[in-house]
C-alpha cells in the first residue's frame, strides 16, 4: 500500500500544466509491482459489512461473515422497511412508554391485540447484553443518564440494557472522580467513544475503524438530534430528580435515530458539516428564493424549501443564521417521521445549533412525495398564518413550474464524471495515448472500472464559504450500496486526518491503497475529496481535479444556493 | 353526508395562542413534575449574536395572554359552522386513524406516530341543511407534547378524548385529559369519549359500562369506535356537529 502522509505544504496543487507541486509526492508514484498479482477491483469480501471501513489489516483480521451479514442486512432494514416504531396513532399500541412516566416506569407486558404482522422490533427488542447477536454487532450507539439510566440503544430494549448502561456510567464517572475525563477506550479491534454532555452521556462501540473523531462527530449529531427533540432545558429534570427516567420522553422516536444512524454510512453531511443543494436552473431557484423571502420578511424566522435531504432554497430572517447541522437534523427528523407526510403540521423543534433552550414552531408542509416546505417561528399562534404563507408559497411554486423542475432535478443526474469538460488548456498533452498505456495494467478489471478521466471515479466538492458541498453521481463501479458506503467511510477516514487537529490542518493528501487513489485539496474557499481508480496516475489525478474544481465554478449558480442572510457563521 | 373536500386555502381569525400560564394539573395519572421544564413557549434570546432575529417575535406570544382564543366565525353564519375539534389521549389509541377515517375514508394500519399536532379540515352537512366545518387538531399521545397540548385544546370547540378498549392505561389517560379539559378547556366545550379499537372486542380490557357511566358523570357523549372498521366514526362526528351550540340570527 502506497500513502502519502498528510502534508503541510501550503500551496496547493498548481495549475494542470505545471508540475504538481510537491516532488516528494510526485516520486511515490505507481508501483504496479506492489499490488497483488490477481488484484482486480473486487467487491465481494466485505458487501455484507455493515459498518465497515475494513482495512487491508482487518480484512485479515477476524470480523466473523455471519455476524457482518447480519449487520448488514440491518442497515437494509434501517433504511427501507423502516416503519417507524410503535405508532401513537395506529392500532399497533404500544406497551410501556406511552403512558406518562409514573406509569411507563412500570412495564408490565400488557396483552397485545393480534396485530403483530409489522415488524415493530427492527431495533431487535428481544435483544439485550447477553444475547450473542447482541455482542456481534457492528455498531452500537447508546445514550444514558449520569446516574446509569438508560434513556437510547440502538439494539435491544433500553429496558433490559440497565445493567449494561450502570457500567458505563461506572467507567465514566471513574475517570471523572479522578477529575479527568474519559475520551476512548480500545480494546482489539474495539473502539468504545464516549461524550459526555451535563448529565446526558453517549456512547458508541464500535469495531468499524472509523476515527476516534468521526465517531465523536456522531455522538454529537446523537446529541443534536435528541436536543431538536427535546431542547438542553430537559437537563434540568435531572436537576431536580437525579434519577429521572429520560427513555419515555423520546417515546416514539426510534425511527428518527435509526434514520441517523443509517445516514453516518451515506450522508457526507453527517462528516462534512455542510448540506447540499438539489441542481435548479438559476431561474427557478431565483423564483422560490423570493418567494420564501417574502414570507421571512413577514415574521418567519426561517423558510426551507427542500426535496428529501437537499435544499432547494432556504432564507432566513435578518441575521438570522442556520447552521448546516441543524438543517440537516431538522430534514433527518421530518423525513424519518411519516406523519408529516400524512398532513400539515405544527410541531415544537428545537435548534440545537441556533438556541438549543428554546423551541421553535415548524409547520411543515410536503407538495409531493418528497419536497416540502418548513416555515419556522418563534411564535406559538403563527399556525394559520403560516398555512396562509404556504398557500402563497405553493402558488408562486405552481406558477413558476419549480415543483416539475424540482422532479426533473431529481430524475436526472446532476454530476456525471463522465460530463467533466475536457480542459482546454492542456488539450495538447492530454491524456488519451499516454493513458491508455496505463490502461493495459487493469484490463483485469472490467471496462466501467476505469472511470472517468485519468481514472476519476467520484468526487465531493465543499464550499467553505456557503457551508454547501455537491458530490458527483457514482458511477457504475461504485453503484451499490455497500460500496457506496466505503467510500464514504474512507472519505470520512480522509476528512478527519486532513483536520487532524494535533498534526493539521493540512492542505493536501494523496493516499493510495487496493480500494482507491484518494487525494483530497483543502484551500480557504473549498475542500476536494477525489476516489480515483487504484492505478490512477497521480499528476493526472491532480491535473483532473483541477478540472473540476474549474468545472463547478462555471455551475456554481445550478448547484449552490446563494443567499444573503444564510451566509456568515 | 356530504364530504366538501377541503379548500387549499382558507383564512381564519381563529389562532392558536401562546400558553403563558401554565398550571399544575391534577389528574391521574399525574403528569411528570420534571416535563414543566419542557413547557417552553417561549425562546430565550439566542446565545450569541444579540439580534438573532427571534427576539423581534417574542412580543407575540406576550400579546397572547389577551383573551381566549376561541371559535370567532362560528357565530357568523347560522347555516355554516365552523368549529375547532382537538383529539387527545395515549399515544396509540388511534387518533390518527380516527381522523384520516373520518376526512379521507383511510385506514393504514402501519400508521405513524404523530409529531406535534396534524392539521385537518374536514366539512359535514347535515339533515337540517347546515354544514359544520370541522378544523381538527390531532394532538401527538407521546409524553413529551403534553404539556403542549393547550396550545392545540385551547378555543376549541370540541373536545375528542380517545382511549383504547384493550388498554385500561389508555381509558386512565384519557381520564387524565378530561380533567384537563374540564380545568382549562372553554366551559361549553362538547366533549366526547371514545373507546377506539371495537373491532378487537376479545381482548376488551375496559367495559362499556364502566366508560358509559364515567362520561355521564362529566356530562360527556360516549361512544365506541373502530377506525378499522368504520363503525361509528361518522356517527362519531354527526353527534358532535348536532351538538355544537347554534347561534341564534340576530
Amino acid at each position: 500500500m502506497d500513502m502519502d502522509p498528510p502534508t503541510n505544504n501550503p500551496s496547493p496543487p498548481g495549475p494542470p500544466d505545471s508540475p504538481p507541486p510537491e516532488k516528494r509526492l510526485a516520486s511515490l508514484s505507481l508501483r504496479t509491482s506492489h499490488l497483488p498479482p490477481d488484484f482486480e477491483i473486487h467487491d465481494d469480501y466485505d458487501d455484507d459489512d455493515d459498518e465497515g471501513y475494513l482495512t487491508a489489516v482487518s480484512r485479515v483480521g477476524s470480523i466473523s461473515t455471519s455476524a457482518s451479514a447480519s449487520a448488514w442486512k440491518d442497515d437494509l432494514e434501517d433504511a427501507d422497511v423502516a416503519p417507524p416504531s410503535p405508532s401513537s396513532s395506529g392500532y399497533a399500541a404500544e406497551r410501556g412508554t406511552s403512558l406518562a412516566s409514573s406509569a411507563a416506569a412500570n412495564d408490565d407486558p400488557q396483552p397485545q391485540p393480534d396485530d403483530d404482522d409489522w415488524p415493530r422490533d427492527k431495533k431487535h427488542l428481544h435483544e439485550d447484553d447477553t444475547s450473542a447477536s447482541w455482542r456481534k454487532r457492528k455498531k452500537h450507539f447508546f445514550i444514558l443518564s449520569n446516574s446509569g439510566k438508560p434513556i437510547y440503544s440502538r439494539y435491544g430494549d433500553e429496558h433490559k440494557l440497565a445493567g449494561f448502561s450502570a457500567t458505563l456510567q461506572a467507567i465514566i464517572s471513574f475517570v471523572e472522580n479522578s477529575g479527568d475525563h474519559i475520551k476512548f477506550v480500545r480494546a482489539a479491534k474495539h473502539q468504545i467513544v464516549f461524550l459526555v454532555k451535563g448529565p446526558i452521556y453517549l456512547v458508541c462501540i464500535s469495531c468499524t475503524e472509523e476515527s476516534y473523531e468521526g465517531l465523536r462527530g456522531q455522538l454529537e449529531l446523537m446529541y443534536g438530534q435528541m436536543l431538536l427533540i427535546l431542547t438542553k432545558s430537559v437537563n434540568r429534570c435531572f436537576e431536580k430528580n437525579p434519577k429521572f427516567d429520560m427513555a419515555p420522553l423520546l417515546g416514539g422516536t426510534d425511527a428518527v435515530f435509526l434514520s441517523l444512524i443509517h445516514a453516518f454510512s451515506w450522508n457526507p453531511a453527517t462528516f462534512l458539516h455542510a448540506y447540499t443543494c438539489l441542481p435548479l436552473a438559476q431561474s427557478t431557484r431565483q423564483a422560490a428564493s423570493a418567494v420564501l423571502q417574502d414570507i421571512a420578511d413577514s415574521g418567519v424566522l426561517f423558510a426551507l424549501l427542500m426535496c428529501e435531504h437537499k435544499v432547494i432554497s432556504l432564507v432566513g430572517a435578518q441575521k438570522a443564521t442556520l447552521h448546516p447541522d441543524d438543517i440537516f437534523l431538522l430534514s433527518n427528523f421530518i423525513l424519518s417521521s411519516e406523519s408529516f407526510r400524512t398532513s400539515e403540521s405544527f410541531s415544537p423543534i428545537c435548534l440545537p445549533r441556533y438556541n438549543s433552550m428554546a423551541f421553535l414552531y415548524a409547520y411543515v408542509h410536503f407538495f409531493d412525495e418528497n419536497t416540502y416546505l418548513t416555515l419556522l417561528t418563534a411564535r406559538s399562534d403563527a399556525f394559520y398564518d403560516l398555512k396562509d404563507s404556504r398557500s402563497r408559497i405553493q402558488n408562486v411554486l405552481l406558477k413558476a413550474n419549480v415543483l416539475v423542475e424540482v422532479q426533473r432535478s431529481l430524475r436526472e443526474s446532476a454530476l456525471c464524471i463522465e460530463d467533466l469538460p475536457a480542459d482546454p488548456s492542456s488539450q495538447s498533452v492530454s491524456p488519451p495515448p499516454q493513458f491508455s498505456q496505463d490502461l493495459h495494467f487493469q484490463l483485469l478489471s472490467s471496462e466501467m472500472a476505469i472511470g472517468g478521466p485519468a481514472g476519476l471515479w467520484h468526487f465531493i466538492y465543499k464550499s467553505i464559504y456557503l457551508d454547501q458541498y455537491v458530490s458527483s453521481e457514482f458511477p457504475l463501479i461504485i453503484s451499490n450500496p455497500k460500496q457506496q458506503k466505503r467510500l464514504y467511510k474512507a472519505y470520512q477516514k480522509l476528512y478527519a486526518s486532513m483536520h487532524d487537529k494535533a498534526t493539521g490542518p493540512h492542505k493536501t493528501q494523496f493516499r493510495r491503497d487496493e480500494d482507491y487513489v484518494l487525494f483530497c485539496w483543502i484551500t480557504q474557499d473549498f475542500e476536494l475529496y477525489a476516489a480515483f481508480n487504484p492505478l490512477a496516475d497521480k499528476s493526472q489525478a491532480i491535473k483532473v481535479c483541477n478540472r473540476v474544481c474549474q468545472w463547478i465554478r462555471d455551475l456554481e449558480n445550478e448547484i449552490f444556493v446563494y443567499g444573503e442572510s444564510t451566509l456568515s457563521w | 353526508m356530504l364530504r366538501v373536500p377541503e379548500q387549499l386555502s382558507h383564512r381564519s381569525s381563529c389562532n392558536l395562542r401562546a400558553e403563558t400560564h401554565l398550571h399544575p394539573v391534577a389528574g391521574l395519572p399525574p403528569p411528570p413534575p420534571p416535563l414543566a421544564h419542557l413547557r417552553l413557549t417561549r425562546p430565550p434570546a439566542p446565545p450569541d449574536p444579540p439580534a438573532m432575529g427571534c427576539s423581534s417575535s417574542l412580543p407575540a406570544n406576550n400579546a397572547g395572554g389577551v383573551g381566549t382564543i376561541s371559535n370567532e366565525n362560528s357565530g357568523t353564519d347560522p347555516k355554516n359552522l365552523r368549529v375547532k375539534l382537538v383529539l387527545l389521549g395515549d399515544s396509540g389509541v388511534g387518533k390518527s386513524c380516527i381522523v384520516l377515517r373520518f376526512v379521507r375514508g383511510q385506514f393504514d394500519p402501519t400508521s405513524k406516530v404523530t409529531v406535534g399536532a396534524s392539521f385537518l379540515s374536514q366539512t359535514l352537512a347535515l339533515e337540517d341543511s347546515t354544514t359544520v366545518k370541522f378544523e381538527i387538531w390531532d394532538t401527538a399521545g407521546q409524553e413529551r407534547y403534553a404539556a403542549l397540548a393547550p396550545l392545540y385544546y385551547r378555543g376549541a370547540g370540541a373536545a375528542i378524548v380517545v382511549y383504547d378498549i384493550t388498554s385500561s392505561e389508555s381509558f386512565n389517560k384519557a381520564q387524565y385529559w378530561v380533567k384537563e379539559l374540564q380545568k382549562h378547556g372553554s366551559p361549553d366545550m362538547i366533549m366526547a369519549l371514545v373507546g377506539n379499537k371495537a373491532d378487537l372486542h376479545d381482548n376488551r380490557s375496559v367495559s362499556s359500562q364502566d366508560a358509559q357511566e364515567y362520561a355521564e358523570r362529566n356530562t360527556m357523549f360516549f361512544i365506541e369506535t373502530s377506525a378499522k372498521t368504520a363503525d361509528n366514526i361518522n356517527q362519531l362526528f354527526e353527534e358532535i356537529a348536532k351538538r355544537l351550540p347554534r347561534p341564534t340570527p340576530s
